[in-house]
């Protein structure tokens, strides 16, 4: 991403905004209720509520001790941070169903901010580990040093990890990748989840061969074709008829029918709600599919 | 609001739309009145689009035949693309004993003037290798076309809206003042509008609307139901192909009441038409149900099993909606009823264009234009005319 | 930079087109948007873009309050032709 420099000390981010790409533009946020001034901020730690959608929605409000987060009625109302009485404390963080609230403090040190930042992947890094730091798109943008992690019962399974980093990137950066986080493309385990943190530990399973456009797959017995397709590595399911663009899982409830493929000479058939079967032939759907001639 | 006007058109769908439009095109002030809150919400928005030409009998046929003919070039007149394409038609039949009724049809279609080639099953399985082995005989030609209707409501609608025409929405007429055997003015909840003309084009509501007027208009709905599928691959030959018992159940209400066939009871004939993006339009069917337009299982299951015998690898395909719609059914003799009335004398009507109404809508709208302006139509319309109805001696006797 | 947001993925309309349209015709409902347009013709029948459509026709007509919502019709899922013939004596 590019970066403009504002006030000589703040890098800024760049995107195409939070209805075209998802995540908002400085500007948009500037102008949401929950996301503090400049000046509050360069005062000491400070909650950033990167909220910008309009849902039912308000445990923040409730969370806050010191009654700063408002949403009051309708719920629907984006929450307004009073930056008077925030202190910065962090309990609103694990509150957020949309991991949308973090902890800024500029003043970390001279030439460090903390950011504290809600991370709900297992392992969780440990203080002193060094981790990368991403922004709101997911990218590298420096290094971080772990210097808390809290995990009370109270935060309901979503830990609150507080790293330092050079305080240029205080306002882009927003996650982080740790060592184990490993998102690799081409182990199908890697992508698979053997042991749910509230399903339990999930059974091997029987293997069930596919093939995905002439390449074999080695499936699970009773999934769904998707996440077959998931599991290794692939995420296209279709190119679209008019504009040509790639289209994969997006609803996954068997409605909106982006996720089709043509499976045994089927075009149009939910990737999503189908199960696998021994010995299925998927190809990726172009447009409107072929037809397979049965006579 | 009053509002003083020459013509009042009640009724938006393809017929009242393309009368405004060639109205406003000879600077007539004309006002559209629907009871709706927009276009095609009647059976201008549930056919399939298809303009099937060897479908029609005479008188008809002579209007479907210059209709069509209007539709080659109203895409550029209206400057809107009412994607007219030139695919034919194809009648066939899945039974052998209906074979002369075939060769009877061929006959007859090419005494009337129209290009038709009779095409043996096995021929015609080879062409058209969708075709099911049923198949025995069909008769083609290609003067017919397909349009889509929504254009077609929409582009007459907003051509004749920049000539001047004023729309009404959610609008209904709730009473019509007669002086002197002429409607002074066309009252609804919002307007009071003062007419030269009023012209009833309220397809399977013009009964209604003829009562306000003081005239039983014999239109009762007919209604049909349509199954749409997901896009194939377009068929080789013939998008527009229909079943040969179509000549009976649309046409002959004798033999529909006398039949045993569960099937031909519902009014249940093949139908199918393949628009432009490869979904099929399966249909079709006739029953008397008053003004419901709900799906009913029965008949869809009828259409389903009708449609696999003429193309079964129908069979594999997905149907993603099923609709019904309301024909406007003049229940005397089937015709349309292109006329103007003797009293009121300025009460004008285009209705009863029973599963006809789209490919007629273009022609309808030009002989009702002249029939205004000029007081004789460039095509004879006394086979339509409503002074047929009357020595009718039971004129509000519905076939029900 | 140019924004093509598209509304109905299943047909690929873009939002400027259905503005358009219902500017163009002055459209009140998402029946008529799917007439001139075709969003809510494809695979899914208009459930990922219904609500989106009613939303774009609240704004554009700001007199409306409450938008008629999409006209639902059977089947519920995608169905085969073949299911609904039945088999050989099945329906009568």
């Amino acid at each position: 991403m590019n970066y403009q420099e504002k006030n000589n000390t703040l890098l800024l981010w760049e995107s195409k905004g939070a209805l075209f790409e998802g995540i908002p533009t400085p500007a948009e946020l500037e102008k949401t209720p929950g996301y503090p001034s400049l000046q509050r901020l360069w005062q000491g730690p400070c909650a950033v509520i990167e909220c910008i959608q309009e849902i039912p929605c308000n445990p923040c409000e409730e969370a806050c001790p010191q009654g700063a987060i408002k949403i009051g009625s309708p719920i629907t109302n984006l929450p307004k941070l009073d930056e008077k009485k925030c202190t910065g404390c962090g309990i609103c963080i694990s509150s957020c169903p949309g991991l949308a609230i973090f902890v800024l403090n500029l003043n970390y040190t001279n030439d460090l901010a903390l950011i504290s930042l809600p991370f709900e992947f297992l392992p969780l890094p440990k203080i002193g580990e060094e981790v990368i730091a991403v922004d709101r798109k997911g990218e590298k943008v420096c290094k971080g040093k772990v210097v808390k992690v809290l995990n009370k019962p109270k935060q309901d399974h979503t830990p609150v990890i507080s790293i330092s980093i050079p305080k240029k990137y205080a306002l882009v950066v927003r996650g982080i990748l740790t060592t184990k986080t490993n998102f690799a493309k081409n182990n199908e385990n890697k992508m698979r989840i053997l042991d749910h943190p509230i399903l339990g530990k999930q059974k091997p399973g029987r293997v069930v061969n596919i093939t995905v456009d002439g390449k074999k797959i080695k499936a699970k017995e009773g999934e769904m074709i998707i996440a077959a397709l998931l599991a290794a590595g692939i995420k296209i399911n279709r190119f679209t008829d008019k504009y040509k663009q790639p289209r994969g899982l997006f609803c996954g409830i068997g409605q909106c029918t982006d996720c089709v493929m043509t499976v045994n000479g089927v075009p149009n058939t939910r990737t999503c709600i189908t199960p696998v079967e021994e010995g299925m032939v998927i190809e990726t759907q172009y447009g409107k599919g072929k037809w397979e001639e049965k006579n | 609001m009053n509002k003083v006007v020459d013509v009042v058109i009640i009724g938006a769908g393809v017929i009242g739309c393309s009368i405004a439009y060639n109205l406003a095109k000879k600077g007539v002030k004309v006002a559209v009145v629907e009871k709706k809150i927009g276009l095609s919400f009647g059976a201008s928005g549930t056919n399939h689009g298809g303009c099937p030409l060897q479908l029609f009998e005479p008188p008809v046929l002579e209007l479907a035949r210059e209709s069509i003919k209007l539709y080659k070039d109203l895409s550029d007149q209206i400057g809107y693309d009412v994607e007219y394409e030139n695919v034919g038609s194809l009648v066939c039949s899945v039974n052998e004993k209906q074979y002369p009724d075939i060769e009877k049809h061929f006959r007859k279609k090419k005494e009337e003037g129209i290009n038709v080639h009779l095409i043996e099953g096995k021929k015609l399985r080879e062409m058209e290798p969708t075709l099911g082995k049923d198949v025995v005989v069909g008769v083609e030609e290609w003067e017919s076309c397909t349009v889509n209707p929504f254009k077609v409501n929409y582009g007459f609608a907003y051509a004749a809206k920049k000539l001047g025409t004023e729309f009404f929405f959610s609008t209904e007429v709730k009473k019509m003042e007669i002086k002197k055997g002429e409607i002074v003015s066309i009252v609804t909840e919002s307007e009071k509008i003062k007419p030269r003309f009023v012209v009833n084009a309220a397809g399977a509501w013009s009964c209604k609307v003829g009562e306000m007027a003081g005239i039983t208009v014999p239109i009762i709905p007919r209604k049909g139901q349509i199954i749409v599928t997901e896009p194939v691959p377009l068929n080789k030959r013939w998008r527009q192909i229909s079943d040969a018992d179509y000549l009976t159940t649309a046409f002959n209400l004798e033999a529909v009441k006398k039949s045993k066939d569960p099937r031909i009871k519902l009014g249940v004939a093949g139908v199918f038409v393949q628009e432009n993006t490869g979904n099929w339009t399966i249909g079709s069917s006739r029953e008397f149900a008053g003004y419901d337009n709900k799906v009913t299982i029965t008949t869809v299951r009828h259409i389903a099993k009708r449609a696999i015998k003429f193309i079964p690898k129908l069979k594999e395909i997905n149907c993603i909606r099923i609709f019904a719609g309301l024909r406007p059914f003049c229940y005397i003799d089937g015709l349309p009823i292109i006329s103007k009335v003797e009293n009121p004398g300025n009460f004008i009507l285009a209705t009863g264009h029973a599963g006809e109404g789209i490919t007629l809508a273009p022609i309808t709208g030009k002989l009702v234009s002249e029939l205004i302006t000029e007081g004789k139509t460039s095509l004879p319309i006394e086979p339509f005319s409503f002074s047929r109805f009357k020595n009718i001696k039971n004129i509000n006797k519905t076939p029900v | 930079m140019e924004r093509k947001v598209i509304i109905c993925r299943c047909e690929e309309v873009t939002e400027e087109e259905i503005r358009e349209a219902i500017r163009k015709f002055n459209l009140k409902t998402v029946d008529e948007v799917k007439r001139v347009t075709r969003a809510g013709m494809g695979l899914c029948q208009g459930r990922t873009c219904g609500p989106l459509i009613e939303r774009i026709i609240a704004e554009e007509n700001k007199k409306i309050s409450k938008v008629q919502p999409f006209s639902k019709r059977p089947p519920v899922r995608p169905v085969k032709i073949g299911l609904l013939a039945g088999k050989e004596g099945e329906i009568n």
